[in-house]
């Protein structure tokens, strides 16, 4: 009787434990009671200048938060600052005892080459777990971090398209009689109309912007810096890599770079001047170029910027809203060397859906790095400055979903909503490389050779400080010297296999 | 004869003088240059004397104040610490290498002259203080991997003790039944002040000017970051908004940073406390290095 008795009861328990199995699926987390015993998952956090002060208060509170939703992980902030991050980044992802589990790519290195270098794993087996993760945004979008059919990155989110508009600042605008084209789209031969009519009337000031402006010259640069084989059109129906500079849109952007150097609308020492606020606040700069999915996004951004000098910019628009390789800025990944991946990839879930864990890495604490308004903006709390603010507020793009934080420093309140309409967007083109990825290995010393002839050329044409025609013929000599044509040739090769790919 | 002394004193004068300016012009510029107004250099360049002074570039760097004078506490205690231990080592490896009497001395002064020619590199230095010394995210990570002697100043230190130090009076001390630590202490070292001054002297600014291990080691701990390595790293985040100009745009701090003249005031205040601890030790140091570096 005792015997049945204690087999009935194994029975009922061993039922009730089954019962609850379901409940944990494959790669899913489950939180012991104790929270001390859950995972700790150090996460990658961007810092502009220094420390971040308040690094711990901030760490504190979103740890406080992820036991109050009994989440089974807790985070350590991990600050890079942007100067250091690669060699930071570089050592924590080599550090077998105290890794870096979660990171973003941007300012570090590519999917493909941290997949080469053994540095992240696969998030397929978290497709189960987490679908709503991998179905957010355009499919193209995932395609361009993943690595042979596999996804390696969890793309940050963002428009994935935008156009290029130049600003200019409003006072001259209206001097000059063209402050009323505000937010129309122009060419490229009527902005020069306008800046000559700029530096007639105000000869001290530069009209300069960034001038590796790909989206302007036409580059879907495939996401090499070096444009060691680009497609034309920004990559729109484009079949064909092709070399950069032997194009007539690379020559003549360097021909137009020249001309704004030689009638002084450019600063002294381009190439070692940095386009920051301080120039337009000095009325050094009142003009530039900036990428973005909209114009009051942009003319958020310039608000953002703070004091710009004499009054606002007006933005005229340049091209068409195209999304690129070069349009996913960022995705995050888990190291390999990560002890519980588990845990880290529910910590990026959190930071990717659950808009509180996401502001605390956005915004900090409010009412003490932060305070909203009533139109559900965000500004610097009061009682702090920039000195002893102690968080990054300035890069909420650095983080997984920046649409769940809220537009920071700007009073365009849908800054996020209108972002998150790119998505479902039709009319937005995408370049036909969107998702490529070459493999640079067949042709790994040419790239090198080229890279460095790119490093000693191209800036000085970009920045028109020599004659076009003489320099550039060099250039693309000493190029072809160094190998550039097995470089386009196998990145062409690669590029018609992924079409094919695509296509079936 | 006295006419050729006279003429070669004059073009040597000339030389010298010549090779003065060189080194101080540069540094003239720097000085200038970070007290020039951002708006003067961007539209007119760097110039030997400032058309409109302006300490903006001082005050980002006050901004960074509290990590600053913190990193100056670091580096002043890891130079201390760093500079008495590395002296230390120096002095008693160089004064066994000096001793004609010591087993195996031209195998260990060959290995010691072998790291002079070659090194074991940057990856197994930073496997091997890493992974085993576990230095990493301490303040052991600033001192250790520069305790691994420079040879040379080894070789300098053993010079000057077997050039300088007469055999009689070590051995007058051995019969006098003093042991070899004695001897080191007591007699020997007394007479190396001018090398130990350049020895200490060497690794004072080995310790101080070091950014390296500060950027391996400290991957986390950045509060134990040293002034070079907070310099190093306001100087990266310029030059990074160089090289990211569009993104700089839109960064509401990026209107506080004038990032020409702050690079110059970095090195300006990089270079100061060793420009003014110099002096003291020049007498000691230029006659420690003529007196070590004659082959012994």
């Amino acid at each position: 009787m005792k015997k049945s008795r204690l087999i009935a009861t194994l029975a009922a328990v061993s039922m009730l434990a089954s019962s609850f199995a379901p409940m944990a699926q494959a790669g899913e987390t489950e939180a012991a009671s104790d929270p001390s015993e859950w995972p700790v998952v150090s996460v990658d956090v961007l810092s502009f200048t220094d420390g971040l002060d308040r690094k711990d208060e901030v760490q504190q509170a979103l740890n406080d938060y992820l036991v109050s939703i009994n989440a089974g992980v807790q985070a350590e902030f991990v600050v890079n600052t942007w100067g250091d991050r690669n060699n930071n980044l570089t050592m924590l992802l080599s550090d077998k005892d105290n890794p870096i589990d979660l990171f973003s790519w941007r300012f570090y290195s590519s999917v493909d080459a941290l997949v080469k270098n053994d540095q992240i794993i696969s998030l397929e087996p978290y497709k189960e777990t987490y679908p709503d993760l991998f179905t957010m945004y355009p499919e193209k979008v995932y395609k361009t971090c993943q690595i042979d059919g596999q996804q390696y990155s969890l793309p940050s989110a963002d428009s994935f398209c935008n156009f290029t508009a130049y600003m200019l600042r409003k006072s001259v605008a209206e001097d000059i009689g063209v402050a009323d084209m505000d937010g129309k789209k122009v060419s490229l031969d009527e902005l020069n109309d306008i800046l000559t009519k700029a530096e007639e009337a105000y000869p001290d000031q530069a009209w300069w912007g960034d001038m590796k402006a790909t989206n302007v010259i036409g580059f879907d640069t495939l996401g090499d810096d070096y444009w060691l084989g680009v497609l034309q059109n920004r990559g729109i129906g484009a079949k064909e890599v092709v070399n950069a500079y032997k194009t007539d849109e690379f020559k003549n952007w360097c021909e137009q770079t020249k001309w704004y150097n030689d009638n002084g609308m450019i600063p002294a020492d381009p190439e070692n001047t940095v386009p920051t606020g301080t120039l337009y606040r000095d009325l050094v700069n009142s003009g530039g170029y900036l990428d973005g999915y909209g114009i009051e996004y942009i003319r958020s951004l310039l608000h953002g910027q703070g004091d710009t000098g004499e009054g606002d910019f007006i933005l005229l628009q340049l091209n068409d809203n195209v999304g690129t390789n070069a349009s996913v800025f960022d995705g995050w990944c888990i190291s390999s060397l990560c002890k519980n991946p588990d845990a880290a990839m529910k910590l990026l879930y959190l930071m990717t859906t659950d808009e509180n864990v996401c502001r605390y890495f956005t915004l900090g604490i409010e009412g003490v790095t932060y305070k909203v308004d009533e139109n559900g903006c965000a500004w610097m709390a009061d009682g702090v400055d920039d000195s002893t603010l102690g968080w990054n507020l300035s890069a909420p793009w650095k983080y997984p979903n920046q649409c769940l934080s809220l537009p920071y420093n700007t009073d365009y309140a849908n800054y996020y909503k209108d972002m998150q309409a790119c998505w479902t967007d039709d009319s937005i083109q995408y370049s036909d490389g969107m998702g490529f990825i070459f493999d640079s290995s067949p042709v790994y010393d040419q790239i090198k050779a080229c890279q460095m002839i790119v490093d000693q050329y191209r800036d000085a044409l970009l920045y028109g400080e020599v004659d076009v025609d003489e320099y550039l013929e060099k250039f693309n000599e000493e190029l072809d010297d160094a190998g550039i044509n097995d470089v386009i040739e196998e990145k062409n090769r690669q590029f018609q296999e992924f079409l094919k790919n695509s296509a079936s | 004869m006295a006419g050729n002394n006279k003429v070669f004193r004059r073009v040597a004068n000339v030389i010298m003088v010549i090779l003065c300016a060189m080194a101080v012009i540069p540094f003239i510029l720097l000085i200038s240059s970070s007290i020039t107004s951002e708006q003067v250099i961007s539209q007119s360049g760097y110039s030997f004397i400032p058309r409109q002074i302006d300490f903006s570039a001082y005050k980002y760097i006050w901004l960074a104040r509290k990590g600053i004078v913190r990193a100056y506490g670091m580096t002043i205690l890891v130079t201390s610490v760093g500079t008495v231990c590395s002296v230390f080592l120096t002095t008693t490896l160089g004064y066994l290498l000096s001793r004609k009497d010591l087993v195996g001395r031209s195998f260990l002064s060959f290995f010691v002259f072998f790291t002079m020619l070659f090194s074991g590199g940057m990856v197994p230095s930073y496997i091997v203080w890493s992974q085993i010394f576990k230095v990493t995210n301490t303040v052991w990570g600033l001192i250790l991997p520069n305790l691994m002697l420079s040879a040379f100043n080894v070789i300098l230190m053993r010079t000057y003790f077997t050039m300088n130090v007469p055999d009689e009076i070590l051995e007058a001390a051995e019969m006098d039944s003093c042991g070899q630590a004695g001897i080191l202490f007591r007699i020997a070292l007394p007479l190396c002040k001018p090398m130990l001054a350049t020895v200490g002297l060497f690794s004072a600014l080995t310790y101080w000017n070091d950014w390296i291990n500060g950027l391996y080691y400290l991957t986390r701990a950045k509060e134990l970051q040293t002034i070079q390595n907070v310099l190093n790293s306001m100087s990266n985040n310029v030059q990074f908004l160089k090289d990211n100009a569009s993104v700089s745009i839109g960064l509401e701090f990026s209107q506080h940073i004038p990032t020409l003249g702050v690079r110059m005031a970095i090195a300006v205040i990089a270079v100061i406390p060793i420009l003014v601890i110099y002096p003291f030790f020049q007498q000691f140091f230029v006659k420690g290095i003529v007196i070590g570096g004659v082959k012994g």
